[in-house]
């Protein structure tokens, strides 16, 4: 083994028993030059380290290996390391870098990528996110990367116990120097971008519409790519779930108005299509910029709103008649024929959008009142957990704020402030 | 005293310098001019998923 690679042991090993990990970082931030320069050599380091005791020095080789054109070993056999090392590191220390750890699950989430093998690292990912997170609802830069997996693999259900959970706190990643630690807004952006995907693909609109919107009302000064397609998706979900783009709110970016709406041109032809009810219209506008949204891979979505737009019709036909055939139904929406129409309205009364019997014998639909859907002991169950919900946000509102109150910094700034135009005592506290 | 005018209550100081759309040169040309000028960020991230929405079943 060379020289410097022997320093580089002995180092990890003599600082790790004194229990010395600040001075061991930046040991580590400086070694990682001489780890790449030796590469062929890093399965040897890895040997005489024990992942238990020395995982910041084997999480440091780990980085350098990963950042290596691939030599002596195979991917199947690097990936192993990394997974013993994932699985068996010890999280205090870990947690004292978090950026290298954090690092390496994206080098790992990158090459799972591309060796189109997303499956095997979600497990993996899930683990390395519980051992770098101080609490549950602690948001870390690998919570993107386990959607991007769990978005690759089609598996969705690993990804919803972490998206379940609403970030209260931000790992504070990296560390730089004497101006504080901060975390990659890229990451978090993908984070509600891909989280937004993974509830469009379940079909809970609500929650998909509420990750968007985070994403795109991210203080922002640039126009971030994630930002831009987090608005086009952000403009089909509203079509979808309220038929119109719900209001932008007011503390969004200036960026969204100023850049990214004119980027977004074809999707706002598309609200104009749908809002003036007409399908053949909308149709035509979607054959236009067809080329726009497959390369936004959001052709599938478009198709979705074409079809909502066609409900949408029938639901309004039955404002207006009690009866009608069913090739009426289909000229008035223009569908094709009555079989389509009658299609969509099977459909549209199996999801409760509208009341009615089809007769099959005559062609004819007979549309019906909604029924009275405000009693019953649902609703009542229904209210007490949104009541629920409700008071939690308030505890956890006032808890911030205390929070906020006690901060040294935001004590030293308001006390800094002339006494006219200090805050008062508190936002919210009653 | 009148308060001062604060478009938003995050960034009192305002949020940074930005470029007029009319020297944009129009929308189709936006993205590109906002390449050159380097005001676009996040270019490279993944975004190469199958299309997870296309359900002809739908209808």
């Amino acid at each position: 083994m060379a020289s410097a690679l022997e320093q580089f042991v002995n180092t990890v090993r003599t600082l790790s028993s004194q229990g010395n990990y600040r001075d061991l970082c930046d040991y580590l931030s400086k070694s990682n030059e001489t780890l790449i320069k030796n590469g062929q050599h890093l399965d040897n380091v890895l040997e005489t380290l024990d992942i238990q005791q020395h995982s910041l020095g084997v999480l440091a080789v780990l980085n350098a290996k990963y950042n290596l054109p691939l030599v002596n070993a195979t991917n199947e056999s690097r990936f192993k390391q990394v997974k013993d090392f994932i699985l068996n590191c010890n999280g205090e220390q870990i947690r004292l870098a978090p950026d290298l750890f954090a690092e390496l699950c994206h080098l790992v989430t990158a090459n799972l990528t591309e060796q189109k093998q997303a499956i095997k690292g979600i497990s993996l990912l899930q683990k390395a996110i519980s051992k770098l997170q101080l609490y549950d609802s602690q948001l870390t830069s690998i919570h993107a990367d386990l959607c991007q997996l769990c978005l690759l693999a089609k598996c969705f259900k690993p990804a919803l116990e972490i998206l379940e959970i609403d970030i209260t706190g931000i790992c504070q990643e990296n560390v730089q120097g004497q101006s504080g630690s901060h975390f990659d807004a890229k990451y978090f952006l993908l984070y509600y971008y891909y989280g937004g995907m993974i509830y469009l693909a379940l079909r809970n609109l609500d929650r998909s519409l509420y990750f968007l919107e985070v994403a795109i009302t991210t203080p922002a000064q640039e126009v971030s790519h994630i930002m831009l397609e987090s608005y086009k998706k952000y403009i089909l979900v509203s079509l979808l779930l309220h038929g119109k783009i719900l209001v932008i709110p007011k503390y969004a970016s200036r960026v969204v108005n100023r850049f990214i709406k004119p980027l977004s041109q074809p999707y706002h032809e598309l609200t104009s299509g749908f809002a003036s009810n007409n399908s053949a219209e909308l149709n035509m506008i979607i054959n236009k910029h067809n080329e726009v949204f497959a390369r936004d891979h959001n052709l599938g979505l478009v198709k979705q709103v074409a079809s909502v737009l066609y409900k949408k019709n029938i639901q309004r036909l039955t404002k207006t008649f009690l009866t009608l055939s069913l090739s009426d139904v289909a000229s008035r929406v223009g569908l094709p024929g009555p079989n389509d129409a009658e299609n969509y309205i099977l459909h549209m009364i199996e999801d409760k959008q509208i009341y009615a019997t089809i007769n099959q014998k005559d062609g004819m639909v007979i549309f019906r009142d909604e029924p009275d859907k405000y009693g019953g002991p649902e609703v009542l169950k229904g209210l007490e957990a949104q009541l629920q919900q409700c008071m939690e946000l308030d505890k956890q509102i006032l808890a911030m704020d205390e929070e906020i109150q006690v901060n040294p910094q935001y004590v030293k700034k308001a006390t800094g402030l002339q006494e006219d135009e200090q805050p008062s005592k508190s936002t919210y506290a009653i | 005293m009148k308060p001062a005018i604060v478009a938003d209550e995050m960034f009192p100081e305002g949020a940074g310098p930005y470029m007029d759309l009319e020297e944009a040169g129009g929308s189709s040309n936006l993205l590109m001019d906002l390449a050159a000028s380097e005001i676009t960020i996040h270019a490279d991230f993944f975004n190469d998923f199958d299309d997870l929405y296309d359900d002809e079943d739908l209808q």
